[in-house]
């Protein structure tokens, strides 16, 4: 079965996830994207050209009533390659601030190496401009608050990039595991693996900082805020909660190479009540790839593989039958082989699929149209910036925890 | 989960299909515990002999065993020796080694008529064509393209696995399920005699077309029906006399005391034109069995009858 859809079937299927009363409690972003837009054109500016940045700008071309009008980046080989991909009509900046304060826009994109998105974030929300910035949020606690504060103050809209809270396939999930086909939640594995030492050619030494700053301490936290808070943040919203406390440690055991992150991260995350997230990391082994296995009394589910495994599948048609009769007392025929009987292939313990057909996309298509339709009604979602704000925020504590080898409690008092 | 005070039920996934279990009169505790060792028991059976699993040992044999005598593991050795003799009594109307058509036919159903030269292929494969070696527990096959088929036969010696489980634990009554197309029936009901077990029609979910009783017995139901038709666009059955699958709506079912041989003889009976099915049948006298056929408007006819005890009816 072909379980890829095109544009027109994933619309379909979005509207009738989207009927959802649980979809529509838990994420309101839901309900207003899906409500209808006025065609007053969005002029947005572009923070940071380089790869995640040109992808983003990939999606958002497309989008209507959308005017990419300016854009920055301060590397020159992505400067030039910006402004071919965009046209000569958007005008290109070196300096953020300058862009700031010269144009007219409504929004932002923020796509820049993860030190810089706390001062880039509060400048333009001061400025009275939308944001979308990419996750992690930032670098440190102190950063991210200072980030939410900002948003307090601006009244405007802020996205953290945690695309998964888009994917279709993630959501009916969400959907399926509140409607409680799992059971309660008693435990989340997650894991990410590569095999590759995760860096970018260098045209010259002075610049390996700036081109591979997902190594070093000064840029990034490496494993943590560039792919474990993906998958931290969907264990907090499946929770419902955020993490009290974290353990775990990493370390440098393969790519000694000169990089100052770990290549290597194991943690376990305690939510209250007791379950718990384990989450690992490696970029020396591919085998396993990456997952999220959600674990409840009643079954299993795979969020990236799209999977789900009862622990007790449901009778056969015949089998329901006997057992409706054993429990009215009764002594009758069992009937087997009927019309509505599968045969016996169709089942297995490969699982069943979460659901029939997928779009061939992560979430970051839709995050993108949902951000753009926001800024057109100057909708502000509380829910996405918390989801940014709390995953990022338990990343931290996790890379903490690593580092000075000890349980690292949820900061007090942090809360939206 | 307790039905009632006096019933258990449990199910799970092995052997590719959902073994569904229910045992009268015993405690939870030791329902769960049985339940583990059959599930133990057949997932260990299920690496061992599923054709689609890369490790199994029939997966092995199937890549290997036409290049030269592969010394095999002493059960499925005893396997393949008790089903060579099971196709040489049914006349060669269950046949385990056509894998490659029937692969073939999953892969390319709208094209497979065309495609093989259907009777050469047929000479170089199935049971016949496998040369065991008792001395050294070893099978070669003499064709490339001869495959095992483990579908045709897995189930049925599941159910007897499960049978000496349960016989080895003292459970004397029992009703096991592997995805209702093979029963094991073992002593009484809770609230009567025997299991009376009934075939369907496969078009309908109104009362039972033929109705077994089933004392201590396993019960196999084999048959081409519309989902399987829909899925491979033809049956999923091969007649090996002819290479090709079955291409009408047809149902058979055999109960007796061994699964194995009930899964193996209701294909054979499935698949032999009307004139054979008495001479398979002479072969396995304690067993029991019925044909059903489907005309042009679907409606069902008992086509063929054999051994049936008294009180069994349609």
């Amino acid at each position: 079965m072909e379980r890829i859809i095109n544009r027109r079937d994933f619309v379909k299927t979005f509207s009738i996830l989207a009927g959802s009363s649980v979809l529509l409690s838990g994420m309101p972003w839901i309900r207003g994207l899906q409500a209808a837009d006025s065609d007053r054109v969005v002029r947005l500016g572009m923070i940071g050209m380089g790869s995640r940045g040109m992808l983003l700008h990939l999606i958002l071309k497309d989008i209507p009533n959308l005017e990419i009008s300016c854009f920055c980046d301060d590397y020159q080989p992505h400067f030039e390659r910006a402004q071919q991909a965009l046209g000569p009509a958007a005008r290109g900046y070196y300096d953020y601030r300058d862009m700031l304060d010269k144009e007219t826009i409504d929004a932002v994109v923020i796509a820049t190496p993860l030190h810089e998105h706390a001062h880039q974030t509060i400048d333009a929300l001061n400025a009275g401009i939308h944001v979308f910035c990419e996750k992690a949020m930032a670098k440190t606690v102190e950063d991210c608050d200072d980030m939410v504060r900002a948003w307090l103050d601006s009244g405007k809209i802020l996205y953290i990039g945690q695309q998964r809270i888009f994917n279709i396939k993630y959501l009916k999930a969400y959907q399926m595991i509140k409607e409680g086909k799992l059971g309660p939640i008693t435990q989340i594995r997650a894991y990410w693996h590569r095999n590759n030492d995760w860096r970018r050619p260098v045209p010259s030494p002075e610049l390996e900082r700036k081109i591979n700053w997902r190594l070093y301490n000064d840029y990034s936290l490496g494993l943590m805020t560039e792919l474990a808070c993906h998958h931290i943040q969907i264990a907090n919203q499946i929770y419902d909660e955020v993490p009290e406390c974290v353990w775990g440690t990493g370390s440098i055991n393969y790519w000694k190479d000169g990089r100052e992150v770990f290549d290597n991260v194991n943690l376990v995350y305690k939510y209250p009540g007791g379950s718990h997230l384990i989450y690992d990391s490696l970029i020396s082994n591919k085998h396993y790839g990456l997952e999220v296995q959600v674990q409840g009394p009643k079954g299993t589910m795979e969020l990236e593989n799209g999977k789900m495994w009862e622990e007790f599948p449901p009778p056969a048609p015949g089998i329901l039958s006997l057992i409706n009769h054993l429990e009215k007392q009764l002594f009758d025929v069992v009937p087997i082989g009927g019309a509505s009987w599968v045969p016996d292939d169709a089942i297995s313990r490969k699982g069943d699929w979460i659901m029939d057909k997928v779009l061939d996309d992560d979430g970051t298509r839709i995050q993108m149209e949902s951000f753009v339709s926001d800024v057109r009604k100057n909708r502000v979602d509380p829910f996405l910036t918390k989801q940014g704000f709390y995953g990022s925020i338990a990343t931290l504590i996790g890379h903490e925890a690593m580092i000075n080898n000890e349980i690292t409690y949820w900061p007090k008092g942090l809360a939206l | 989960m307790k039905i009632n005070d006096s019933v258990q039920y449990r199910n799970f996934y092995s052997m590719g299909t959902r073994i569904d279990i229910i045992l009268p009169g015993i405690d939870d505790h030791i329902a769960e515990s049985v339940c583990l060792q059959i599930k133990s028991e057949l997932d260990r059976i299920e690496e061992k002999i599923s054709h689609y699993k890369e490790s199994s040992v029939v997966s092995y044999l199937n890549q290997k065993a036409h290049t030269e005598p592969i010394k095999t593991d002493p059960e499925i050795f005893l396997l393949i020796n008790q089903l060579i003799g099971l196709s040489a009594r049914t006349s060669g109307y269950f046949d385990f080694g056509l894998g490659f058509l029937s692969e073939n036919m999953k892969h390319a159903s709208e094209t497979y008529h065309v495609v093989h030269d259907t009777m050469t292929t047929l000479s170089e494969i199935g049971a016949r064509n496998i040369v065991l070696d008792h001395d050294e527990n070893s099978v070669l096959f003499k064709s490339d393209k001869l495959k095992i088929d483990s579908g045709g036969f897995g189930k049925g010696y599941g159910l007897d696995t499960v049978k000496k489980i349960l016989k080895a634990l003292k459970i004397e009554s029992a009703f096991i399920s592997f995805g209702e197309s093979s029963i094991l029936a073992l002593g009484d009901h809770p609230y009567g005699k025997s299991w009376k077990t009934g075939i369907q029609d496969i078009f309908s979910e109104t009362s039972s077309l033929f109705v077994f009783t089933l004392a201590n017995e396993a019960l196999s139901v084999s048959g081409v029906n519309p989902k399987n038709k829909q899925k491979y666009g033809v049956g999923h059955i091969i007649n090996p006399h002819k290479g090709i699958a079955i291409d009408c709506f047809r149902q058979s079912a055999v109960a007796g005391n061994n699964g194995l041989i009930a899964e193996v003889v209701s294909t054979a009976i499935l698949c032999a034109p009307d004139e054979s099915r008495h001479l398979i049948m002479e072969q396995f006298p304690e067993y029991r069995a019925i044909v059903i056929d489907y005309d042009q408007t679907n409606k069902p006819t008992i086509t063929y009858t054999c051994n049936l005890n008294d009180g069994e009816n349609y």
